[in-house]
């Protein structure tokens, strides 16, 4: 296992995919809060950092996306053959996978919330805004930050290994997330339990960040991440039965 | 079945490096230790690779219908048939890639998923695929750290392989014969005794298809197992040591060259090959 960890280490780092994803993310996601935090004038119940912070979850949609790719590029590129050759107990592959990408994941995650917050705090405090956040506050943001950084890697994996079509897995997941939940919300009494039980709720919710304007419906943050480690680890079982059922196709 | 004794060395393989990874599969009574220590391949009693009655469909297509095969040490097997008659579907079988609806394969006498060290037990070459934003030497070297092989072995094998003058360039610019020559460094990472190759000449210039043939032949000639599948039976009938044709999913022929050659005095393989996968008349569609 730990030679199937250092290979997918290895594949993570030679592929510039995922610096591009990462480093792509990274600049948008200061970028985006550098110009929030600097000239939002906020109105709502919700706290100003926990409004701007919400635009970090879009590392939670990379890391989404970066699982989904790690697994169907292997068969896009047709590289899955080689690496089955190698590994022809196929749940420990997906498992290494798995292993690697929700590691890279938390520190991405750490990472990116950990900048957001630190470009955050000091905007608001110049323009004399009250952040809304004690020292905890901000440090549970960057730790669900994390954490759901590396659940949404997990899931990506599973996605990837149920939906082996790369543009198909992309679509559905970007569908999912940026049309079907954000306009499923607006349906009377359906809408209460996307925004608490969809992906962008549970992730605010993991994030204690806004999401939905009032922010008024989310879980708790342990409740969420649990959520989210639930839908994972179904996609993940799901994912890892097929891979092992499926031909390898040429 | 094995080839005559020889001292000669796999082109780059062998490093003082690979004691550790190589010879690690079943070494019981019946392996011959003193040419293993000679840096020769472990071979095992049982055949390199042996499938009875294989038998996939894909849908409602009968892909492989009743193909059985053996494949001894020592020589090269060429694997024949025209397209569609399930060459590629009968490799990926062996392979556990695809799982057949009935019939067995096996390597050195075992199930490949049940292999100790695939990679150390068989090489093969089926796609030529790399990711195209990654280097060849990456590529290879990805594939020897989920093998447990050192990461020493695949710049060698880039060099065996004459493409150390593009093992840092992206495998995206990379031509079709520099892919096939990558995939060959990636199915002798393990210095396998067991060599499986789909159509490896393909891509290549007549300057790569007489290097590939010299490798196959010393390959061979170190005691492995080769089995290749080709459509050029100029080729076939330079090389192969045995002849496998199959033809809409059914092996019609298994045999060494020379008999098979010597059941028409005065044909050719290629005349034989056509009278073995002829369509009879009235299906021609």
């Amino acid at each position: 296992m730990t030679r199937l960890i250092r290979a997918e280490a290895l594949r993570l780092r030679t592929a510039r995919t995922y610096w591009l994803l990462a480093a792509g993310t990274i600049a948008l996601i200061a970028g985006a809060v550098a110009a929030t935090a600097a000239a939002t004038s906020f109105t709502g119940s919700v706290s100003p950092a926990r409004q701007v912070l919400a635009i970090a979850g879009l590392a939670q949609t990379a890391a989404l996306l970066a699982g989904v790719l790690s697994v169907t590029g292997e068969f896009r590129h047709k590289t899955i053959t080689s690496a089955v050759l190698i590994t022809p107990r196929r749940t420990p592959l997906l498992a290494a996978k798995l292993i690697t990408l929700a590691a890279s994941g938390l520190a991405f995650g750490l990472a990116a919330t950990g900048m957001a917050t630190a470009i955050t705090l000091p905007l608001l405090a110049a323009r004399h805004l009250p952040a809304g956040v004690s020292g905890a506050g901000a440090a549970a943001i960057i730790a669900g930050g994390a954490v759901a950084t590396a659940l949404a890697a997990a899931l990506g994996i599973g996605v990837g290994a149920i939906i082996r079509n790369q543009a198909g897995a992309v679509i559905a997941v970007l569908a999912l997330l940026y049309v079907a939940e954000p306009l499923l919300g607006f349906v009377p009494h359906l809408g209460t339990a996307i925004q608490q039980y969809g992906l962008g709720g549970l992730a605010a919710a993991a994030t204690r960040t806004a999401y939905y304007s009032g922010g008024a419906h989310l879980l708790g943050q342990p409740a969420a991440a649990l959520v989210l480690v639930g839908y994972a680890t179904a996609a993940l079982l799901a994912g890892a039965a097929l891979l092992r059922r499926r031909d390898i196709p040429t | 079945m094995a080839g005559q004794p020889t001292r000669r060395r796999v082109p780059g393989g062998d490093a003082e490096g690979m004691e550790a990874t190589k010879n690690t599969q079943s070494s019981g009574p019946a392996a011959r230790p003193a040419e293993a220590a000679a840096g020769r391949p472990t071979v095992t009693s049982a055949p390199a690779i042996q499938a009875a009655g294989l038998r996939k469909k894909f849908g409602h297509v009968i892909a492989v219908d009743e193909v059985s095969l053996t494949v001894g040490y020592g020589r090269i097997t060429g694997f024949l048939g025209p397209n569609g008659a399930g060459k590629t579907t009968t490799l990926r079988m062996l392979l556990g890639l695809i799982r057949p609806d009935a019939g067995t394969a096996t390597i050195t006498g075992t199930l490949y998923p049940d292999l100790a060290s695939p990679a150390q037990t068989v090489g093969a070459l089926l796609d030529a695929a790399a990711h195209p934003g990654r280097t060849g030497r990456d590529h290879l070297r990805v594939l020897a750290a989920a093998a447990g092989i050192p990461q020493g072995r695949a710049d060698q094998l880039l060099a065996t392989v004459g493409l150390q003058h593009a093992a840092r360039q992206r495998a995206s610019g990379y031509s079709q014969g520099m892919r096939q020559r990558l995939g060959l460094a990636a199915a002798l990472l393990g210095d396998p005794a067991v060599l499986v190759l789909d159509e490896p000449a393909s891509g290549l210039d007549p300057q790569g298809i007489r290097w590939l043939r010299d490798l196959l032949r010393s390959l061979a000639a170190e005691g492995r197992a080769v089995l290749v599948s080709s459509h050029i039976l100029a080729e076939v009938a330079q090389t192969a040591d045995d002849v496998i044709i199959i033809h809409r999913g059914q092996t019609v022929t298994q045999a060494p060259l020379p008999d098979l050659l010597a059941t028409r005095p005065g044909a050719s393989l290629e005349d034989i090959y056509f009278e073995l996968t002829a369509i009879p008349e009235g299906e021609l569609s």
